[in-house]
């Protein structure tokens, strides 16, 4: 559904993104990762025709290029910030998107976005009296209220409470099954080996990595990471055997903690780039 | 102290990277400073006007001469009354003065009584200015008054007139008749003796200067013509207070208790209509306040929606930057016509304006709200951040107010800045308004102002487009 093909971008001497080329297809959760700083955003922007990029292509596949107005109406967006009207209720602004997109019934589109995300009983107040959770919802409620075969979803868990998160992750779920294509991005690593299908590490404008997350902790971190904390500071070792490892740090002494992690996608990144995803 | 120094400079480091508070603590006092320096400072300031010469008599051209001479004036002479009314109406002038055919004819019967009149007619808009340009004539006026005195072919002739005048004089019995004639007489001889010792001394020097000083003035008559020298006589202006110098009917006036040439000022009136009230002048100026507001409620447009996030929200929709734009540019245009439909409902049911031209008008309206919103869809593209867009717009805004006319009369003003005024949508709002309401504009008189208005609305949209097209891709 969405290509994206030897992605470029410059701000002046800063290379934002580097020859970036990925694909989501329908029916596909693609989770794209990694620390700020790292081109994510800059990338939506591209997706979604905000912004030209100096090379490369965006193509939504049956649909044609972003930057003519018309194919934009195939694609719904939830940014990372919170973009809403807080003096309009919750209904009032999804109307008013829906209007804007030329939905045919833009109330009744309205009204079954917002019972999906659970706010059809808040739905005539206004969003600034709303819970940071419940805007987070009505922020993804204006992002899919026209069915788009492609969402792209910017850190659309940031700074919700547990319940929240976890009705927007079945949420995504959900529209992914009806077949829309969904690239996600999001530092919550749990949150992508929970609900990606496919998932793209990140790093300085260029993409890594892609893959399941399966094969990605297969092909990447097949070794278990042992802790050791010091006074002198924390030392990380990566070993099929952590138990001889930690006899080993015992022994030497001078030990003030041990953690012992099973690999995971913060695994993945640390072996790829020798640096945290949350750095 | 340490931590002290430390919030002072984080401080000062932001002040300096955010341009807007750059522009505030640099750029616009020294702006401000300059626009009032140039207001309040020296320099040349002169009053525009129109001069109708309807009498091509000596005293009449003599004060016509003096009046362009005036360096506190700025004369047009047009030929007609009806051109000189045309120019105040539309703005052009802030008064037409009228030299009538009988003026040099009325002063040479001075003596018996009659007045010679000076008609002008002021821009009700520009009350300050007409105040200045009456101020001026009185001056004028009097230094005619001691040249016609001091002139002894002038008198002497005024004497002959008179003299026939009085014979002619219904109103007076043969006493009176007989005692005025007698002092008529002994003033012709005074006159004849001091003629002809100035020929003499003419002939004796050949040189053809003969000097007569009278208060503050200096008369020299060089070849038989009189011309006032451009000595200061402010505060002979200050003292003379002319009876009838404004708008008092000439029969009223006891001639032989005031001065032979009378100022007559009235404000601008238009065929059979009564000059404007107050109210009609200013609620044009009123209004030009209410769309002040409206860019001020839809300048930082853009910038809200970018801190909101819903910018891109925007922009994804199915349709152009322009598309978006013309959205909420209608928003403000339809606020700038609601504003003005109620000040006029205001206007004229509650303090009974009356407007000379409602289609015009209706035209005028649009014409302002086109351009206000094509104006503030410039600024809101113009400024990133809505603090900057709200505080620096408001500057700008205020500043083109103030050239503008809004504020301070353009008289006021040194050339620059009242060509600078040109620039400001609200002097042409202004003027189309007042075209409606009671400067009596044609439609062809009305085209100028709102093509103006037209184009700047259709400029700022164009400019406000390119400004966020150039907003987006960062």
């Amino acid at each position: 559904m969405l290509l994206l093909d030897g992605l470029v971008k410059n701000f002046g001497a800063l290379r934002a993104v580097d020859g970036l080329s990925l694909r989501v297809n329908r029916g596909e959760i693609f989770g794209l990762l990694g620390p700020n700083g790292a081109g994510k955003s800059t990338t939506i922007s591209m997706a979604i025709g905000l912004i030209k990029p100096d090379a490369g292509s965006v193509t939504y596949e049956g649909f044609g290029s972003p930057t003519q107005p018309s194919v934009r109406k195939h694609v719904g967006m939830a940014p990372q910030t919170l973009a809403i009207y807080e003096e309009l209720t919750g209904e009032e602004n999804v109307v008013f998107f829906a209007r804007l997109q030329g939905v045919n019934n833009p109330r009744a589109a309205a009204r079954e976005a917002l019972e999906r995300v659970g706010l059809t009983a808040r739905a005539n107040d206004r969003a600034r009296i709303y819970s940071g959770g419940m805007q987070r919802r009505l922020n993804l409620a204006t992002a899919f209220f026209h069915k788009p075969p492609l969402l792209l979803l910017d850190e659309p868990t940031a700074g919700v409470d547990p319940q929240s998160r976890t009705n927007i992750l079945e949420l995504v779920r959900e529209l992914a099954n009806e077949g829309a294509a969904i690239l996600y991005t999001t530092h919550y690593m749990e949150e992508a080996q929970k609900i990606c299908d496919r998932v793209g590490i990140m790093d300085e404008g260029k993409v890594l990595v892609t893959g399941s997350v399966q094969e990605l902790l297969a092909k990447h971190s097949k070794e278990t990471l042992v802790m050791i904390d010091r006074p002198s500071g924390e030392t990380r070792i990566s070993t099929n055997d952590p138990l001889r490892e930690v006899t080993t740090a015992l022994e030497a002494g001078d030990v003030t903690g041990l953690r012992v992690e099973r690999a995971d996608l913060e695994t993945v990144f640390l072996s790829l780039t020798g640096k945290r995803l949350r750095d | 102290m340490r931590v002290v120094l430390t919030i002072a400079a984080k401080d000062l480091r932001i002040l300096l990277r955010d341009r807007t508070n750059a522009f505030f603590v640099i750029v616009f006092p020294l702006a401000i400073a300059i626009f009032f320096g140039s207001i309040f400072g020296g320099g040349s300031r002169s009053i525009p006007i129109a001069v109708v010469m309807e009498s091509a008599g000596p005293v009449a051209t003599d004060f016509a001469n003096a009046l362009e001479k005036d360096s506190t004036l700025s004369v047009r002479m047009l030929p007609t009354r009806e051109e000189g009314d045309a120019s105040v109406r539309l703005g052009r002038v802030a008064a037409c003065v009228i030299l009538p055919k009988t003026f040099d004819s009325d002063l040479e019967k001075a003596m018996a009584g009659s007045r010679a009149i000076i008609e002008v007619h002021c821009d009700p808009a520009r009350q300050a200015e007409s105040g200045l340009v009456v101020g001026k004539l009185n001056e004028h006026a009097m230094r005619a008054i001691v040249r016609m005195f001091t002139d002894p072919k002038i008198n002497s002739k005024m004497l002959a007139q008179s003299k026939l005048a009085l014979m002619l004089n219904p109103n007076m019995t043969s006493a009176q008749r007989e005692r005025v004639s007698d002092v008529l007489e002994s003033l012709q001889e005074l006159f004849n003796e001091r003629n002809r010792e100035a020929t003499a001394a003419a002939a004796e020097t050949s040189v053809n200067v003969a000097g007569s000083v009278n208060g503050d003035s200096a008369i020299n008559t060089v070849n038989g013509n009189t011309s006032a020298t451009k000595k200061s006589a402010s505060n002979t202006t200050e003292n003379l207070n002319v009876p009838g110098s404004t708008a008092t009917a000439p029969a009223a006036i006891d001639p032989f208790l005031s001065l032979p040439i009378q100022i007559q000022s009235s404000t601008l009136t238009n065929d059979s209509t009564e000059p404007p009230s107050t109210y009609a002048v200013t609620f044009p100026q009123g209004l030009a306040w209410g769309f002040v507001g409206c860019i001020g409620a839809f300048g930082a447009g853009m910038a809200e929606e970018r801190r909101r996030g819903t910018f891109m929200r925007l922009l994804l929709a199915p349709c152009t930057i322009a598309t978006v734009l013309t959205g909420k540019s209608l928003a403000c245009f339809t606020a700038c016509m609601t504003m003005s439909v109620f000040m006029l409902l205001v206007a004229t049911l509650g303090f009974r304006v009356s407007v000379q031209n409602w289609p015009l008008l209706a035209l005028a309206i649009a014409a302002c709200s086109f351009a206000f919103s094509g104006f503030t869809m410039a600024l809101s593209g113009l400024f990133k951040y809505e603090g900057s867009a709200r505080s620096a717009g408001n500057a700008i805004v205020l500043v083109l107010v103030m050239i503008g006319g809004g504020t301070i009369p353009l008289t006021f003003m040194p050339p620059f800045l009242r060509a600078a005024s040109q620039a400001s949508p609200f002097s042409w709002a202004i003027l189309s308004i007042e075209g409606a309401v009671w400067r009596g504009f044609a439609f062809t008189e009305m085209l100028p102002s709102l093509g103006i208005l037209l184009f700047i609305g259709a400029l700022g949209l164009l400019l406000g487009n390119l400004f966020i097209q150039k907003r987006a891709r960062t």
